[in-house]
């Protein structure tokens, strides 16, 4: 207790106690949501339909089923599984390796249009346009982008808050590394794939890691744009709407289960290496 | 001498030669590092905003689209005069819900920056309380609505609780398809996800800050409330007005989930959800509802544009001459 609370003042204990309350409060509410889904995974369904927040026998058989069982919009789990693998992970490593690679230009390069790149980047991350869905949709439809792979193209793009995560990482950083590359007569390309590229390993991975727990949970533009080709979070979706007249919950809190576990387990091992590498660089100095 | 002139002219092509082929090689770097981001910029940005920008003055007759401000018309009348009945047209409800909502932001938005500053003063457990606070951010919002649907169900004890809290008349299943309480568990729900804030940014910036700054003012005998308003927020003043900015100039996408929770039914709707419904109702036709969704992105950009240049200027005029 005296570690705890060593050198610090009466109101300062008052207020972490009461800080520390607040914080338990709201940690195991988190926590008993995720037992709650785990364990509603393992009922079985008739008793977790009559009282979802009983007890019952733990059945692990819900995880064999939801290979055979689950279905959505004439998606077995496999694929669903498969559609999320394929747009989480190809879709954030090309919009992070894309952002990086603007961004590494527009800072390092002094070239006519590198400072109305990021300027342009800057007011497009801050001005939120509305209504353009409508248009977006148009479009995406024009190409045959909707229900097909091809929406993985919607993800090159450089213009994200990430472009600015980047731009103050390659700012802060020395150019003497180019210049000794330049030196030792290695090509631009060179020396960012073999220099450069990977000096920005931790926070490629971090951000990478970031935009794949987003897109890997994300069902607004996927419930939209890709309905007939439905990854995991979308799939489950449709599948709840489903289960509202069948009552295969423990089948749907079995694949809820499946979807969490991915996220939490490369987070819990990640968490550090994440809390320290994503800052705007914004300290005063 | 003609011999030596003619070695210093090949050398001097020769430079002239390899300075070109420098040249041609930064232009072809750069090209192929901006290409892509440009071209996607070009389509998906500037094209799809443009041609949001003509469809809000387009409006369906007989087969034809027409050019007519019918969209705004219909915009403003539904904004102030809207049918709050009604799931389509109730335009004004959903902008006070969106206000609600956006207030209950920016309340939320301080509780967040001290979230991150207890957990950067390494409050005890702050390991474990920064892996658990990141939950919300990891679990999709399908499943956690899930989950509040559940506990708002009729098996839990919460619609009981409510119904002899408010002295009720009648059996409430649950108070997320009741038309007084569905907004307020809405804005509970906002809360309780938006309770840790943006830890990752915030717990990055803090991270930055020199220890030897924090030291000197625990030497000088500053309290935590005088390090943190009198020394943190200062040093982290330009992300701060970069977040602020943001927030305020997102007001209209503000909401909770609305979507998942109610679907914006029992007086819940927000606009965002609104915009969002249409598109998604609209299922590949385009329906008039999309060109007046149009119109409506159009009125709320140009109002959120206003509000983040002055909220902008007025930031950075606020805490200019703070340095250390």
């Amino acid at each position: 207790m005296k570690k705890i609370f060593a050198n610090k003042t009466l109101s300062e204990k008052i207020t972490y106690s009461v800080v520390f309350i607040i914080f338990s409060l709201f940690a195991l509410s988190y926590l008993y949501m995720v037992f709650w889904c785990l364990y509603s995974g393992m009922r079985d369904f008739v008793s977790m339909s009559r009282e979802p927040f009983g007890f019952s026998p733990i059945r692990l058989y819900n995880y064999v089923e939801v290979f055979t069982i689950m279905d959505a919009n004439g998606s077995s789990f496999v694929e669903m599984l498969l559609n999320s693998l394929y747009f989480s992970f190809l879709g954030p490593f090309c919009c992070i390796f894309i952002t990086c690679a603007l961004s590494y230009v527009t800072s390092m390069y002094r070239f006519k249009g590198s400072t109305v790149i990021y300027f342009v980047i800057f007011f497009s991350i801050l001005l939120p346009l509305y209504g353009t869905g409508t248009s977006q949709y148009r479009l995406l439809y024009n190409l045959g982008f909707i229900n097909s792979r091809l929406m993985l193209i919607t993800s090159f793009n450089g213009h994200n808050m990430n472009y600015l995560y980047f731009f103050a990482f390659f700012t802060n950083m020395s150019r003497s590394y180019v210049e000794a590359a330049e030196i030792d007569g290695a090509n631009e390309w060179q020396t960012y794939f073999r220099i450069i590229l990977p000096q920005t390993v931790t926070m490629f991975g971090s951000l990478f890691i970031l935009l794949w727990m987003a897109d890997w949970n994300n069902y607004g533009t996927a419930l939209i744009y890709m309905p007939k080709l439905p990854t995991l979070a979308v799939g489950i979706y449709q599948f709840e709407l489903q289960t509202r007249y069948n009552g295969r919950l423990d089948i749907l809190y079995a694949a809820c289960t499946i979807s969490i576990l991915p996220p939490l387990v490369i987070f819990i091992l990640c968490n550090n290496t994440l809390m320290s590498n994503v800052s705007l660089g914004g300290i005063k100095e | 001498m003609e011999q030596q002139a003619a070695n210093a002219l090949a050398q001097q092509q020769l430079a002239l030669k390899d300075k070109r082929r420098r040249k041609t090689i930064r232009f072809l770097f750069i090209l192929s590092m901006t290409i892509i981001p440009i071209l996607h910029y070009a389509v998906f940005y500037v094209y799809v905003n443009l041609d949001s920008f003509l469809i809000a003055f387009l409006v369906p007759q007989n087969g034809e689209l027409v050019f007519s401000f019918d969209n705004f018309v219909w915009a403003f009348n539904n904004i102030f005069h809207g049918q709050y009945s009604s799931p389509t047209d109730n335009l004004g409800l959903s902008f006070i819900n969106t206000f609600k909502s956006f207030l209950i932001n920016i309340c939320m938005f301080p509780v967040g920056l001290l979230v991150s500053y207890f957990i950067y003063k390494k409050i005890f457990g702050y390991k474990a309380f920064r892996l658990i606070f990141y939950l919300p951010g990891l679990i999709s919002g399908v499943v956690v609505s899930f989950f509040y649907r559940e506990l708002m169900g009729a098996a839990s004890p919460i619609p009981a609780l409510l119904g002899k809290l408010y002295h009720l008349d009648y059996e409430l299943a649950s108070p997320l398809t009741d038309s007084f309480f569905a907004n307020r568990m809405v804005f509970l729900h906002m809360i309780w996800l938006g309770f840790p804030g943006n830890l990752l940014i915030w717990g990055g910036t803090y991270a930055r800050i020199p220890d030897s700054v924090i030291e000197s003012g625990r030497l000088d005998g500053a309290n935590w409330l005088v390090e943190y308003f009198r020394i943190i927020i200062p040093m982290v003043w330009p992300t701060l007005v970069l977040m602020i900015t943001t927030s305020l100039s997102g007001i209209f996408s503000a909401g909770g989930a609305v979507f998942l929770l109610t679907g914006g039914d029992y007086g819940t709707q927000t606009v965002s959800n609104w915009i969002y419904m249409n598109i998604l109702r609209a299922n590949g036709t385009m329906s008039p509802y999309l060109y007046r969704t149009a119109a409506l992105g159009l009125i709320l950009s140009v109002v959120s544009i206003i509000i983040a240049f002055s909220v902008r200027k007025i930031m950075n005029n606020t805490n200019k001459d703070v340095d250390y």
